[in-house]
């Protein structure tokens, strides 16, 4: 059976402050898969740029006053905000006796990201960490993330936590095996509660589908709880994630429009933390 | 000449054939209250009569068994009243620092506090169910993303905007900011420097002008906010609604008839819509060692402090307050300690004894009352202003300012009943002008009744109605004829009986203690007379050292043999509730003088005023006798001998006015024999108090020293219907080894003293007194001769 290897997690962390829950998720990932740990911040260029343009002010929160902003105020700035994630690594790491690297790197958020990605086995965002704005929509540089990150990827909605139940999406294909694996992976050191959704209109598909999990599960000692997916739409799936009260959910991601569709709905419209496993 | 008195005239034995009964629990129990028909007409009246400051003052001497008495009349009248209403305390949702007082029926204080206790527990338990139904957070969740929705809109917007003009919104650390971007790469200052001077000022036009926007946005979104936030707060409000509204009206229903309870139950619901969140709260609270950091609501404001509460079978309340002191009376309320700070609120109002009277009636012991500071204050401003108003002494002399509870004033409607004695009646009559607005019925109790027939069968059931309540050994008939006669030794009249109850129920108990020493399951007379000589003879240890000096002749009393001028009075003494008498030797003397008679006692001002009176009464009767229509030359000295105390009363008048007879006419006065009575101005006789005692005193220094035929006591004839001597002056009397006579006028009494007629003794006293106005005249010439005769000389 297709395995997926956990070995090294990179957690994202950017100027918002949701990095400590993020941290915190990635740390309980991370040992529940026991694999190595980074985490990275990108200072955004943008934001040094527009500190060079003439004229460059900003609009402060809470204020409606304009603030002019210099290439120093900036630099100071993104420099606090540095010391500030460098020193939350370290408080969480102290707290979860795990080591985290941090790395800071300085360019274009989305790229960098995606190019860290490439030497890690999972990467870990956050998603509208802007809170301000309350986005609902995926913002910019997470989907640029989502479409050209070449690891599995998890998206954290903001100040969720990884907690039981795990649910998990399996067709039988070879990536929703992968997925599978990494369910059984993370709930068979804990509470065994694991909840398989079955994207399975016909009971003969459904039934055969389930046989191929509890051939997995029941030698392991536990049986998943098994959910018959009739209905292939984001909706149904989000109804499903409510009914069983799962609190992450681990799916195949693939490349074809309509699935990057099916799958920016569902991150966008659920607040359930999402692994997706290429 | 006069006789002695007869056995009968001494003592008035009561007759033992009287009685039909054998023994006393063959007797029926006493329901009424006998001799005591004008109290108890006046209490009747006192409760009877429904008007403002008709309560009532019982009084009489203590011992009178006025508190058992009245107590029992007025659960009699209790019982047939109606029951009292309940009151309760309940917190006050507009104002917490005043209490609501709510009246109830009877019984159902405890019911309203169960219903409260539910009400709680339902609203504890249904309120947060009904937070977590999905409906509800789905209807959240609605108002969440229709916010999110708005917000997210009007950036959006904002953004595409920017975007449709080649600038793009970056999220600074501090805010947010607009740039010019290409592919939303913001442009680097040296591609900005490449664009023409119209692009870049048309970008910084368009960045302004989206900078406004952003700032109307951000403004906005704060209004956004709050319409989310009323939405939430009428959404939570309708659930609240939904979860305890029926609870409510449920109550409300139960209670329709009660309007108060009406109010308070809006009120619940009002607090509970406000207070919403502290039913939604999380059960554990953080705490830093041990501490609780956020305060556990407590719902304590939802209980119902129960004030009173009677039965509905009780009848109206009777209470005495035997520690009526001002809290005591008008309630209190308590602190408790919390972080060393006194904190209170509604549960800690405690009521006071006029709560539980309310509707009722309330005893008090009248010198307990005015001994506890400012009682008697707060109890008449209770029933002048006719509510009960619950402050501590502080507030009412405003003595402390901190702000402690004012709980609402109770209507009041009672009556008091006072237990006091007549002085102190008396005193406040004269000097509290309140006391006769507020207390306008007095209720005397007697301390005799008549010794009739009917009220000596009466007396015998009261004795078996104490003996029965005390469950003592039934008395035999001869022993309650001894308790009787008594009864009328104690009111000190062969006529009448004392209702001194106190004391006749412990003469029972003693005899029968002394019936059980020999296990008698009767008590008999002998044990009754045991009991008595008992109670004289635990208090009889200075008499007994009085007489023992008179017998070793420290103190010198005659009690034979004849003297001029010299005679035994008999002097009564209190100790306790014991009396006894003594007597004393009063001497005359007589001399020429200015008709002046000298009173030894008042000079040295050792003599009392109604002493002093009897003496001017004497003086007055040998002016009038003996020296009408001359000068009365005598001048005369009367003593108490061997007296170093005050010296009160005019018993001994008649006595010092014989021995003066006796020293002016030179006869001797039989000094077997004493005497008492005082004297008027016409030589009569007039009665005095201890009539018993005097004779008994004089007996038991006689007996002493053997009695000899000879000894007497003379006593004034409106005092032998007061005689109930002791059976050993009884026998003696019997024997003929003792006498007393009774006497009306100076002239008998001088007769039995000296063995001789008045007209031999008036004669020689005036022909004495004549004497002396012969030398006084003789005298008077003398001196007048002399003045002359020196004057001559002196010129």
């Amino acid at each position: 059976m297709a395995k997926t290897n956990i070995n090294r997690i990179l957690v994202a962390l950017d100027s918002s402050q949701v990095n400590r829950s993020t941290l915190q998720a990635a740390t309980t990932l991370a040992t529940n898969l026991d694999a190595e740990l980074n985490a990275l911040f990108v200072e955004d260029i943008n934001l040094l740029r527009l500190a060079e343009l003439p004229n460059a002010r900003e609009v402060v929160y809470g204020s409606s006053s304009y603030r002019r902003i210099s290439v120093d105020d900036m630099e100071r700035s993104i420099h606090t905000q540095t010391v500030r994630l460098r020193k939350l690594v370290e408080t969480i790491s102290q707290q979860s006796e795990m080591e985290i690297t941090f790395d800071v790197q300085r360019g274009n958020v989305a790229d960098l990201v995606c190019s860290a990605s490439e030497q890690t086995d999972l990467l870990i965002i956050g998603k509208n960490t802007q809170r301000l704005r309350q986005s609902l929509k995926v913002g910019s540089i997470t989907q640029t993330i989502l479409s050209s990150a070449s690891c599995n990827l998890m998206v954290l909605q903001h100040g969720a936590t990884l907690e039981r139940p795990v649910a998990v999406f399996f067709s039988g294909s070879m990536g929703s095996h992968k997925a599978m694996q990494l369910a059984i992976q993370i709930v068979e050191q804990d509470h065994k509660n694991l909840n398989v959704i079955y994207p399975a209109s016909a009971e003969e598909e459904f039934n055969k589908l389930k046989q191929e999990v509890n051939s997995l599960t029941l030698p392991l000692g536990f049986e998943a709880n098994h959910i018959q997916l009739k209905d292939d739409s984001s909706a149904a799936m989000l109804a499903t994630l409510i009914n069983c009260g799962a609190r992450m959910l681990l799916l195949e991601s693939r490349h074809d429009v309509q699935s990057k569709k099916y799958i920016q709905s569902l991150i966008e419209q659920s607040s359930t933390p999402i692994i997706l496993i290429n | 000449m006069i006789k002695p008195l007869s056995l009968e005239q001494l003592f008035t034995a009561c007759d033992v054939e009287q009685f039909s009964f054998d023994t006393t629990d063959q007797l029926q129990d006493l329901k009424q209250i006998i001799g005591q028909d004008r109290a108890l007409q006046a209490l009747q009246f006192g409760l009877g009569i429904q008007q403002e400051g008709y309560n009532l003052y019982v009084l009489g001497p203590s011992g009178l068994g006025k508190h058992t008495v009245v107590r029992e009349y007025l659960e009699e009248q209790a019982a047939s009243k109606t029951s009292a209403s309940d009151w309760v305390y309940v917190y006050n949702f507009e104002k917490p620092s005043n209490p609501l007082a709510i009246r109830l029926e009877t019984g159902q204080a405890s019911t309203l506090r169960n219903d409260m206790l539910q009400l709680t527990e339902d609203l504890r338990n249904g309120i947060p169910t009904a937070f977590e139904a999905e409906e509800y957070h789905a209807r959240i969740q609605e108002v969440e993303e229709d916010l999110k929705k708005t917000i997210e809109t009007a950036f959006n917007s904002l953004a595409d905007e920017a975007e449709s003009h080649d600038i793009t919104l970056l999220h600074t650390p501090h805010g947010f900011a607009f740039a010019p971007a290409k592919n939303k790469e913001v442009l680097s200052p040296e591609e900005f420097e490449k664009l023409s001077e119209k692009e870049q000022e048309r970008l910084e036009e368009v960045m302004t002008a989206l900078e406004e926007k952003l700032e109307s946005i951000l403004r906005t979104r704060s209004q956004w906010e709050r319409e989310a936030r009323d939405k939430i707060k009428k959404l939570n409000q309708e659930i609240v609604m939904f979860a305890s509204g029926h609870l409510i009206d449920e109550l409300k229903n139960k209670y329709l008839d009660n309007k108060s309870i009406q109010k308070y139950l809006d009120a619940i619901q009002g607090d509970v819509i406000d207070n919403q969140h502290e039913f939604r709260r999380a059960e554990e609270t953080p705490s830093l060692m041990g501490v609780q950091l956020v305060e556990e609501p407590t719902f304590r404001r939802y209980e119902v402090n129960i004030l009173v509460e009677h039965n509905k079978q009780g009848g109206a309340p009777v209470e005495f307050e035997d520690n009526p002191s001002y809290n005591n009376l008008v309630g209190t309320v308590e602190h408790t300690a919390h972080m060393g700070a006194l904190e209170t609120d509604f549960t800690l109002i405690k009521p006071g004894s006029l709560h539980r009277a309310n509707g009722g009636y309330l005893m008090l012991d009248m010198i307990k009352l005015l001994t506890q500071p400012y009682a008697w204050e707060g109890l008449k401003r209770a029933l002048s202003s006719r509510k009960i108003k619950i402050q501590s002494l502080g507030q009412v002399y405003s003595l402390v300012s901190t702000v402690s509870l004012e709980p609402e004033p109770i209507p009041l409607d009672i009556k008091v009943v006072l237990i006091g004695d007549r002085f102190i009646y008396y005193l406040l009559h004269a000097y509290d002008p309140e006391f006769k607005q507020l207390f306008k019925v007095a209720a005397d109790f007697d301390d005799r009744l008549d010794r009739s027939h009917e009220n000596q069968q009466m007396y015998a059931r009261l004795i078996a109605t104490l003996l029965s309540r005390d469950k003592l050994r039934p008395f035999d008939r001869a022993a309650v004829a001894r308790v009787i006669e008594h009864g009328a030794r104690i009111a000190g009249d062969s006529e009448k009986l004392s209702t001194y109850v106190m004391d006749i129920a412990d003469l029972l108990r003693e005899a029968d203690h002394f019936a059980s020493h020999s296990s008698q399951p009767v008590v008999h007379r002998d044990d009754v007379q045991q009991a008595i000589d008992a109670q004289i003879y635990r208090s009889d240890r200075i008499r007994e050292h009085l007489q023992e000096e008179i017998a070793r002749g420290t103190i010198m009393i005659d009690t034979d043999g004849a003297k001029t001028g010299q005679i035994n009075g008999l002097a009564v003494l209190q100790l306790g509730d014991f009396s006894f008498a003594t007597p004393s030797r009063i001497t005359a003397t007589t001399r020429l003088g200015d008709g002046e008679v000298i009173d030894i006692e008042r000079e040295i001002e050792l003599g009392g005023a109604i002493h002093s009176k009897g003496v001017f009464i004497l003086s007055a009767f040998l002016g009038e006798r003996y020296a009408k229509n001359r000068p009365l030359s005598l001048s005369a000295s009367l003593v108490f001998e061997q007296s170093y105390g005050e010296i009160e009363g005019d018993s001994a008048s008649m006595a010092e006015l014989c021995s003066l007879l006796s020293a002016l006419s030179d006869i001797p006065i039989k000094q077997g024999i004493a005497m008492t009575g005082s004297v008027n101005q016409r030589g009569e006789a007039q009665a005095i108090g201890g009539v018993n005692e005097k004779i008994e005193g004089f007996f038991d220094i006689c007996n002493e020293r053997g009695l000899t035929s000879q000894q007497a006591v003379l006593i004034p004839q409106a005092n032998v219907k007061h005689l109930m001597l002791r059976h050993d002056v009884i026998e003696a009397s019997r024997d003929g080894k003792f006498a007393v006579y009774a006497y009306n006028n100076v002239d008998e009494a001088i007769e039995i003293l000296t063995g001789k007629s008045a007209a031999q003794v008036n004669k020689k006293v005036e022909a004495r007194l004549v004497e002396l106005e012969n030398i006084h005249q003789e005298f008077s010439k003398a001196n007048k001769e002399e003045p002359d005769h020196h004057g001559k000389d002196k010129h």
